[in-house]
C-alpha cells in the first residue's frame, strides 16, 4: 500500500517519457517526410493523453493498447491506402518531390567529369593492424604539376537514416614534411619526396600509415580488391572532395581503373516567379548545367531535354493524380478488359467456392448425420484432415505433386490410367480454373460439413415425425424441412465464405500465381487472377513495374464490396444485438 | 442394415481419394527413388534420408571438401579462429573426407561382390530361363495363330486389305518382314505365285521379280479404288484443289482488305477536303448568281464594254469537269454528302451557262453583269483547280470501287465453289472410311499373320543364341524388344479382344525384366570402368593435400591469401567428373536394381538386387550435391514468431475485450464490429504501408525493421478484432455477482478482471492463444515479402522454397518438411477441434 504513490509518481514519469518521445518521433518523421505516419502517432497519442487524464474515460484504459496496436498497424495501413489510391506512387515515382530533387542535387549518379583524363593522382594510405589493412585511411593526392594534396575520410553531410547520401571532405596542400588534420600532426616520410610514389609512410604521433592502392602502382594492386569494397565503395562511392580547381569524385576511368576526376554537378536549382491562379509565386526550378535548358516537370516526372530536342525520363516523383487510377479501370482499354475478367472470376469464384463447398460438405453431413451409422466419429475426423492441414502446404502439395503438368500424379498416373490424354493445369485458362476450385473444395468442404452437422442436429426431431406421420416421402422432407431450416442458419456462414473466398489470395497464389497470363495488358493479369491476387502482383512483383497507386484503387474497391458483404452478414446473423447484451 | 453397407463403402471410397494428397505426401517423403520421375504411385524401398537431410543435415562429401576449402583460405568463420583451432578442424574434416571414401570404396566393392554373384546365378539359369521365353514365344505364337483364322476367307477382301500393307512398303529383299508380306501375296496371287516361285528356285532376278510386283501392285491398287468406288487419287485431286482456293481466297481478302481500306481513306478525303471546298464553291456562284439574276438600274447604260468570253470559257469548262466528276463518284452512301453539293453546284454552273448565254445575245449589259464576269474570271483557278481534283478523285474513286465489287463478286463465287468442294471431300472421306471399315477384320488378320511371322523369326533368332548371358544379353534383350513391338503396334493398331490382350501382356510381361536387366548390366559395367579410376585420383589428391595442407595453412597465417590447387581439382572432380560420368550411370543402376528385386526371375538373386541397391544409394547420397537449407532455424524461427504473437496478442485482447463485456461507454455497441469491419480491408494492401513503415523503423531500431523476426512479430501484432470479439463472447457468460462480492470487499475493477475473469476465463484464452499461435505459424505472404534472408525465413516462407526452382522435383525433401510442418498442426487442430468448430462457427450452432 505504501508502494502505491511510487507506482503512481513512476507511472506519471514513464507516461512523460513517452510523450516527449512520441513528440520527437513526430518531429523528426515529419521533417523525414512521413507526413502521414506522423499523423497517425500524433493522433494515438492524443487520444491515449485523453483517456489517461480523463476519469470518465476509465473503461478506455482497457482497451488502449489494443487500440495502439489497431491505430499503427491497421487504421495507418488504411490511410496510407486511400492516400496512395489519388497518387502515381509505383515504380518510377517511389520517392517525393523534395527527396527527389535532392537526389538530382546530391547524387554521384547526376554529375559529370568535366575532364577526360585526370590532373590527379592519388595513393590511399591505410592504418594497418598486423598484416591487415584497416578503413582508417587518407588519401595523398598529386596533381599535374607536381603539387602534393591530403585528405582523410570525408564526412557525411546528408544522410537518411543510415544510408549516406553524400558525404564532403577538402583537398589541402602540403609545403612542408608534415600537416595537421582536425588537430592532429601528421608527418610525411620521407621528406622532400620525390613526388607522390616517393612517399613511403605517413605518420601520425605513434600510428603509422602505409600505402595501400594507387592505379599507378603495380605493385599495391594485390590490395585492390580490399579498397574498391571496404574503402571505395563504402567511404568514396558517394564522397566529394572540393580541391582548388574544382570538385573531385571517384569515377571510373577509361582504362577501368578507379580515378579521381574533376566533376560538376549536372543539375543545379533556381528559383522562378510564376504566375499562377493570378498570383505571383516562387517556384523551383531545376536547370540543366551543361545545356542551360530547365527541366520540363508535368505528370510527377522530371523531363530532360536533349539536343534533338527530345524529353527525356530523368526522374518521378509521388505525385496526386486525383482520380486518375480508378478512371484507368473503366477508360484504359489495356486495363479495363482484363480487370473486368478478373474481377468476374472473382465473383464466378468466390461463389463457385461456396457452392461447392456447401454440395460437398452438406452431402457428407446428411450421410452422416444418421445416428446408427456406426464410425461417424472416426469418418467425421478424417475428413476434417484437409481442413486441419495448414492450408499453404496441402495447396503447394497440390501444385507440386497433383496438378504439376509434367510430374503431377493426375497427369502422370491418373489420366493415362482412364484412358485421357494430359491436360495442362496451369497453361489453359479454362483448366487452371478447375484446377483452382478443385483445390478450394478440397481445403473448404470440411467446414461446410461441419456446420452443416451441426445445423442438423439442431433441427427438431417431431417435425419429421409429424412429416412422416403425414406421409411425407425422403425428398419431400429434406425439401420441405431439412434445407429450408439448414440455410436459415447456415447462411451468414455461407455469405461470411462467400467474403473469404473473395481474398482468398493464398490458394490462388501458391498455386497458379495468378496464371496463365492473359494478353494484351499494360498490367501483370492472369486468367485466375482474382483482385487481391491481381493487388498483390501489382505492388510487389516487379515484372512490369510496381504500381502502388492502382493496386490501392483497387483494394478499396474491394474493401467496398467485402465489407458491404460483411455489414449485410452481421446484420443476418444478429450479432448487433449480441453485442448489446 | 444393407443401406449403411452402401454408405460405408461409398464413404470410405470418398476418404481414398480425399486424403490421397496426404497420404502421398507421408508415403513420398519416405521412398527412396526419386518419386518425381517414377511412374508408380508409391514405391517399397523406403528410407529416412530426407528427414536426415531436413533435420541433421550432415555434410556430404562435396560440401566437407568446400569446408576444407575455406578453412585453408581462412574465410568465415574461420578467421577469427586460433592456429590450433583452426588446424583441430581441417584435420577432423580431413579425416572425415577419407573416411567417405573408405565407405564409397567399401559399398562399391561389396556392390561388386554382389553383381558378380548375380551373373553367376544368371549365367547358371540361363538355359532354363531361355527356354521358358521360347515357350512363352510359342504362345503367343497359338494365340495369333488362332486370332488370324478367325473370320471368312474371302480372297478378294484379302487381296484388299493386304494392298494396304503393301502400299507403304518398300522393295527390300532382305528384309523379312517384307519377304513374308511378299509370301501372303503369293498366296492370293496366282500369276504373282509362279514368279515368287521361281524366284525362290533361283530362276528369276530380283529385277524382275521386281517389276511383277509392281505390276500385281498396280492391279491391286486398280481393284482397290474400285472397291472403294473412288480413287485416291481423286481425293488427292479435291484436298489440292481445296488448298488452291483457300489460299486464292486469302490472297483476294488480302486485297479486298487493301482497297477497303482505300476506299475509307477517299471517304475521309472526300468528306474532309473535298465537302468545305464545294461548299466555298457553292456559295462563291450563289453570290455571283445573285449578283447576275438581280441585275440592277445600271442596265441598259450604253458604253460598257465586256469581254465575257473568258467568263464564258470558264463557266463551260467547269460545268464540264463538275458533270465529269459527278457522273464518276459512285453513287455510294458515304459519298452522298459530297454527291449532292456537287449536284447543287452543276445546277447551279448549267443555269448559270445558260444564263450567260443568253446575256450575251443582248446588246445591252448591265454592270452587275460585268462584275459578274470579273467574279467568274478571277475564281478561274480556284473552280477549274478545284473542279479538276474533284474529277481525278472521281475517277480514281470509282476505279476503286469497280475494282472492288469486282473482288466481292469473285470472292463469293469461289467460296461458293470451295464450299462444294469441301462437301464433296467430306463425302468421298466417309465413303473411304466406311470401305476401309469394313476391311478391317481382313486387315486385322494380316496383321496378326505378319505378327506371327515376326515373332516366329525372332524365336528362332533366340533358339540361335548358344547362350543369352554376357555378350549375347543384349541381342537377346533386342529380339524380345522386338517381339513386344510387333505386339504393342498390332494390338494399338486394331481390335484386339480383351482376352487376347491378356495373354499376350502377361506373356510379355514375363520377360520385362531382360530389359531392365540388359539396362541394370550395362550401367554397372560403366560405374565398374569409371568409379575405381575416379576414386584412385581422388585419394591420390588427398594424399597430396595431406601432405602439404600443413605448409598451406602456415603461409595463410602469414598473412598470405591461398587457396589449394589440389582440393580444387578434387571439387571439380566431385562436381564435374562424377556427376557427368557415373551419377546418371548411378541413378540408372538403382532404378533398375530396385525393379529387378521383384522381377528376377531366380529368386535367390532377388535379395542381391536389394543390397546393391541400398548400397549404391548410400554411395549416391554421399557423393550428391545437396542444396544448403536451415530447416531447424526455420522452424524454430516459426515457433518463436507464432509463440510471441499468441502471448502478445492473447494479452491485449483479454484486456482490451474486458470493458466491452462489462461496462457501459459509448462506442460499446458498434466498436468491435467496425473494427471487424476495418479488419476485412484487404490485407495484401496492408502490406505495401507496412513494408514501409518497416523499412522506416528499420533505419533506428534495426531489431524491428525489414529481413528481421522481430519486425515480423510487429506486424503480425494488428490481428486484434476477431479475438477481441471471441474473448468477448466468453466473458459474457461470466456471472457478473462474483466480481460484484468482490467490489463490496473493496477490490478495483482492475483487480477483479485479473483476480476473477482471468482466472474464469482461461479455457477461451488457452484456445484463442492456440489459435493465433496456428494462424501464425501458417501465414506466408507478409513473411514472405519481409524477410529476405534465409536464415530468417520462417517455416512456411522456408517450405515455399522447397516447393520452387530447383527443389521442384526434389519431392522427398519437399514431402518430409511438410510432413514436419503437417503433423503437429493436424494433432493440434484435431485435439481442440471442439473448441475450434465452436468458436469458427459461432452463430450456425448455437441453434
Amino acid at each position: 500500500m505504501i508502494l502505491r504513490p511510487i507506482f503512481k509518481i513512476a507511472g506519471w514519469i514513464a507516461l512523460f517519457v513517452v510523450n516527449a518521445l512520441a513528440f520527437w518521433s513526430v518531429t523528426s518523421l515529419f521533417s523525414l517526410g512521413f507526413e502521414s505516419l506522423g499523423v497517425v502517432l500524433i493522433l494515438t497519442m492524443v487520444v491515449a493523453d485523453f483517456i489517461i487524464f480523463n476519469r470518465k474515460a476509465y473503461p478506455y484504459r482497457y482497451v488502449l493498447p489494443a487500440l495502439v496496436l489497431l491505430f499503427v498497424l491497421v487504421i495507418y495501413p488504411i490511410y496510407f491506402t486511400i492516400n496512395t489510391a489519388f497518387t502515381n506512387f509505383g515504380t518510377g515515382h517511389i520517392f517525393t518531390r523534395e527527396e527527389v530533387i535532392e537526389r538530382l542535387l546530391m547524387d554521384p549518379q547526376y554529375t559529370f567529369k568535366i575532364e577526360e583524363e585526370p590532373s590527379y593522382f592519388y595513393t590511399v594510405f591505410t592504418r594497418y593492424e598486423g598484416i591487415t589493412p584497416t578503413e582508417d585511411f587518407i588519401i595523398l593526392f598529386q596533381r599535374t604539376d607536381g603539387s602534393l594534396y591530403v585528405t582523410s575520410k570525408p564526412r557525411p553531410v546528408i544522410k537518411r537514416g543510415n544510408v549516406i547520401l553524400l558525404s564532403e571532405g577538402e583537398l589541402r596542400k602540403i609545403d612542408k614534411g608534415e600537416f595537421q588534420i582536425g588537430g592532429r600532426r601528421y608527418e610525411l616520410v620521407p621528406w622532400p619526396a620525390n613526388g607522390l610514389t616517393g612517399v613511403k609512410l605517413v605518420k601520425m604521433e605513434e600510428t603509422v600509415y602505409k600505402p595501400l592502392y594507387s592505379p599507378d602502382n603495380p605493385s599495391l594492386s594485390h590490395n585492390e580488391g580490399f579498397f574498391k569494397s571496404c574503402i571505395g565503395q563504402k567511404y568514396l562511392a558517394n564522397a566529394e572532395y572540393k580541391a582548388p580547381d574544382g570538385t573531385l569524385a571517384l569515377r571510373i576511368a577509361s582504362d577501368n581503373t578507379w580515378r579521381f576526376f574533376r566533376i560538376q554537378r549536372l543539375y543545379s536549382i533556381t528559383y522562378k516567379e510564376m504566375e499562377k491562379d493570378g498570383r505571383r509565386e516562387l517556384q523551383s526550378v531545376i536547370v540543366n548545367n551543361r545545356t542551360g535548358k530547365p527541366l520540363i516537370e508535368s505528370d510527377g516526372t522530371f523531363y530532360d531535354v536533349n539536343e534533338d530536342g527530345e524529353s527525356v525520363f530523368v526522374a518521378g516523383y509521388i505525385d496526386y493524380v486525383g482520380t486518375r487510377n480508378f478512371k484507368r479501370i473503366v477508360e484504359d482499354p489495356n486495363v479495363a478488359k482484363p480487370f473486368l475478367k478478373i474481377f468476374t472470376w472473382t465473383f464466378v469464384w468466390a461463389s463457385l467456392s461456396v457452392v461447392f463447398t456447401f454440395a460437398v460438405g452438406l452431402s457428407f453431413a446428411l450421410v452422416l448425420n444418421d445416428p446408427t451409422l456406426r464410425g461417424r466419429v472416426i469418418y467425421r475426423t478424417l475428413l476434417i484432415i484437409p481442413w486441419a492441414v495448414p492450408a499453404f502446404i496441402s495447396v503447394l502439395v497440390w501444385r507440386n505433386g497433383m496438378f504439376n503438368e509434367t510430374y503431377g500424379i493426375i497427369n502422370k498416373v491418373v489420366l493415362p490410367l482412364l484412358g485421357l490424354g494430359r491436360i495442362k493445369w496451369f497453361n489453359d485458362p479454362f483448366w487452371a480454373k478447375v484446377a483452382c476450385l478443385i483445390v478450394n473444395t478440397w481445403l473448404g468442404f470440411p467446414y461446410m460439413m461441419t456446420v452443416s452437422l451441426g445445423a442438423l442436429q439442431s433441427i427438431p426431431n417431431e417435425l419429421y415425425e409429424a412429416a412422416a406421420i403425414d406421409g411425407a416421402g425422403k425428398l419431400h422432407r429434406f425439401s420441405k424441412i431439412t434445407f429450408p431450416l439448414l440455410t436459415t442458419t447456415v447462411a451468414p456462414l455461407l455469405v461470411g465464405s462467400f467474403a473469404f473466398n473473395f481474398n482468398n489470395f493464398v490458394n490462388i497464389y501458391l498455386l497458379t500465381q495468378g496464371g496463365p497470363a492473359l494478353p494484351n495488358t499494360t498490367t501483370p493479369a492472369g486468367a485466375t487472377d482474382i483482385l487481391i491476387s491481381y493487388t498483390y502482383k501489382l505492388s510487389f512483383e516487379g515484372g512490369r513495374g510496381q504500381d502502388f497507386g492502382f493496386a490501392s484503387a483497387i483494394s478499396l474497391i474491394i474493401f467496398a464490396i467485402v465489407a458491404g458483404i460483411s455489414f449485410v452478414n452481421f446484420k443476418l446473423s444478429g450479432a448487433f444485438e449480441e453485442v448489446s447484451r | 442394415m444393407r443401406r449403411h453397407y452402401v454408405a460405408h463403402v461409398f464413404l470410405i471410397a470418398l476418404l481414398v481419394i480425399i486424403l490421397f494428397p496426404v497420404f502421398w505426401v507421408a508415403s513420398t517423403s519416405f521412398r527412396r527413388d526419386q518419386a518425381a520421375f517414377s511412374p508408380k504411385i508409391v514405391s517399397s524401398r523406403l528410407t529416412f534420408q530426407h528427414y536426415k537431410d531436413l533435420i541433421f543435415p550432415e555434410d556430404n562429401l562435396p560440401a566437407v571438401i568446400l569446408k576444407l576449402q575455406n578453412i585453408v583460405s581462412l574465410s568465415k568463420p574461420y578467421d577469427e579462429m586460433s592456429q590450433e583451432e583452426v588446424l583441430s578442424e581441417l584435420e577432423e574434416q580431413l579425416s572425415k573426407l577419407r573416411r567417405y571414401f573408405n565407405e564409397s570404396r567399401e559399398l562399391f566393392s561389396k556392390s561388386e561382390d554382389a553383381y558378380e554373384s548375380i551373373l553367376k546365378a544368371y549365367d547358371e539359369e540361363q538355359e532354363q530361363l531361355k527356354s521358358e521365353t521360347i515357350g512363352r514365344l510359342s504362345e503367343i505364337k497359338e494365340k495369333l495363330e488362332e486370332i488370324s483364322s478367325r473370320g471368312s476367307g474371302d480372297t478378294k477382301m484379302k487381296r484388299l486389305a493386304l494392298y494396304t500393307f503393301l502400299v507403304d512398303e518398300r522393295f527390300n529383299l532382305r528384309s523379312h518382314s517384307f519377304l513374308y508380306l511378299l509370301k501372303l501375296l503369293a498366296d492370293l496371287d496366282e500369276t504373282f505365285k509362279n514368279q515368287f516361285e521361281l524366284h525362290q528356285k533361283g530362276e528369276l532376278s530380283d529385277k524382275e521379280l521386281r517389276s511383277t510386283f509392281e505390276k500385281t501392285l498396280s492391279t491391286l491398287s486398280k481393284e482397290y479404288s474400285e472397291y472403294v468406288g473412288l480413287s485416291t487419287e481423286e481425293i488427292g485431286r479435291l484436298k489440292t484443289e481445296i488448298t488452291s482456293l483457300e489460299s486464292e481466297l486469302s490472297s483476294i481478302s488480302v486485297k479486298k482488305d487493301v482497297l477497303t481500306k482505300q476506299m475509307l481513306m477517299y471517304e475521309e478525303i472526300a468528306n474532309e477536303t473535298y465537302q468545305p471546298l464545294l461548299k466555298n464553291l457553292n456559295n462563291v456562284f450563289d453570290n455571283a448568281a445573285s449578283l447576275l439574276y438581280r441585275g440592277g438600274k445600271s442596265e441598259g447604260i450604253k458604253g460598257i464594254f465586256v469581254d465575257d468570253e473568258k467568263a464564258r470559257e470558264v463557266l463551260k469548262t467547269a460545268l464540264n469537269l463538275a458533270e465529269r466528276a459527278k457522273e464518276m463518284l459512285p453513287p455510294v452512301d458515304s459519298f452522298h454528302v459530297i454527291n449532292a453539293s456537287l449536284g447543287n453546284l452543276v445546277e447551279k454552273l448549267r443555269s448559270l451557262v445558260s444564263r450567260v448565254e443568253e446575256f450575251s445575245t443582248y446588246s445591252q449589259i448591265s454592270a452587275a453583269y460585268v462584275d459578274f464576269a470579273k467574279i467568274v474570271e478571277n475564281s478561274e483557278t480556284l473552280l477549274i483547280g478545284t473542279l479538276t481534283e474533284m474529277r481525278d478523285f472521281a475517277e480514281n474513286v470509282s476505279k476503286v470501287v469497280s475494282e472492288l465489287i469486282h473482288f466481292q463478286e469473285e470472292y463469293a463465287s469461289k467460296s461458293q465453289r470451295l464450299e462444294e468442294l469441301r462437301a464433296e471431300y467430306a463425302t468421298a472421306e466417309e465413303k473411304l472410311k466406311e470401305k476401309s471399315d469394313s476391311l478391317l477384320p481382313y486387315k486385322s488378320q494380316i496383321a496378326a499373320l505378319i505378327a506371327l511371322n515376326e515373332v516366329e523369326y525372332r524365336q528362332g533368332k533366340i533358339r540361335e543364341l548358344d547362350t543369352v548371358s554376357g555378350r549375347n544379353l543384349s541381342r537377346y534383350e533386342l529380339y524380345l524388344r522386338k517381339v513386344g513391338d510387333a505386339l504393342n503396334r498390332f494390338m494399338s493398331e486394331f481390335p484386339v479382344l480383351e482376352e487376347d490382350k491378356r495373354v499376350f501382356k502377361t506373356a510379355l510381361n514375363s520377360f520385362a525384366w531382360v530389359s531392365s536387366f540388359k539396362t541394370f548390366v550395362d550401367k554397372f559395367e560403366i560405374m565398374q570402368k569409371r568409379l575405381p579410376g575416379l576414386l584412385e585420383e581422388s585419394e591420390r589428391l588427398i594424399d597430396d593435400f595431406e601432405t602439404n595442407y600443413l605448409d598451406l595453412l602456415n603461409t595463410r597465417f602469414s598473412g598470405v591469401f591461398v587457396s589449394s590447387v589440389v582440393l580444387d581439382k578434387l571439387y571439380d572432380l566431385v562436381k564435374f567428373d562424377y556427376a557427368n560420368q557415373i551419377s546418371g550411370a548411378l541413378g540408372t543402376v538403382v532404378r533398375y536394381a530396385g525393379d529387378l528385386i521383384y522381377d528376377f526371375p531366380i529368386e535367390s538373386a532377388q535379395h542381391l538386387f536389394k543390397q546393391i541397391e541400398g548400397w549404391l544409394y548410400k554411395l549416391g547420397e554421399v557423393w550428391k550435391q545437396k542444396p544448403k537449407h536451415h530447416f531447424l532455424r526455420w522452424v524454430f524461427n516459426s515457433v518463436m514468431v507464432a509463440g510471441i504473437v499468441a502471448i502478445m496478442t492473447t494479452a491485449v485482447c483479454a484486456v482490451a475485450a474486458y470493458p466491452f463485456s462489462r461496462m457501459r461507454f459509448p462506442g460499446r455497441k458498434y466498436g468491435i464490429l467496425s473494427l471487424l469491419i476495418i479488419q476485412m480491408f484487404p490485407g495484401v494492401m496492408y502490406m505495401v504501408a507496412l513494408y514501409g513503415l518497416l523499412n522506416l523503423l528499420g533505419k533506428f531500431l534495426p531489431w524491428l525493421g525489414l529481413d528481421s523476426l522481430g519486425g515480423l512479430i510487429f506486424v503480425y501484432l494488428g490481428n486484434i478484432a476477431f479475438n477481441m470479439y471471441l474473448i468477448k463472447g466468453f466473458y459474457d457468460t461470466i456471472p457478473d455477482s462474483m466480481e460484484e462480492a468482490a467490489m463490496i470487499d473493496g477490490a478495483t475493477r482492475f483487480q477483479t478482471f485479473y483476480k476473477i475473469v482471468i482466472p474464469l476465463a482461461s479455457p477461451i484464452l488457452a484456445v484463442i492463444v492456440i489459435l493465433t499461435f496456428m494462424g501464425t505459424f501458417n501465414e506466408f505472404v507478409l513473411a514472405r515479402i519481409i524477410l529476405q534472408d534465409t536464415t530468417h525465413y520462417t517455416y512456411a516462407v522456408g517450405l515455399w522454397t522447397f516447393a520452387v526452382g530447383p527443389y521442384e522435383t526434389e519431392w522427398g525433401i519437399f514431402t518430409a518438411a511438410a510432413l514436419v510442418g503437417m503433423v503437429p498442426m493436424l494433432v493440434l487442430f484435431l485435439s481442440l477441434q471442439r473448441f475450434l468448430i465452436s468458436g469458427l462457427t459461432r452463430g450456425a450452432v448455437k441453434g
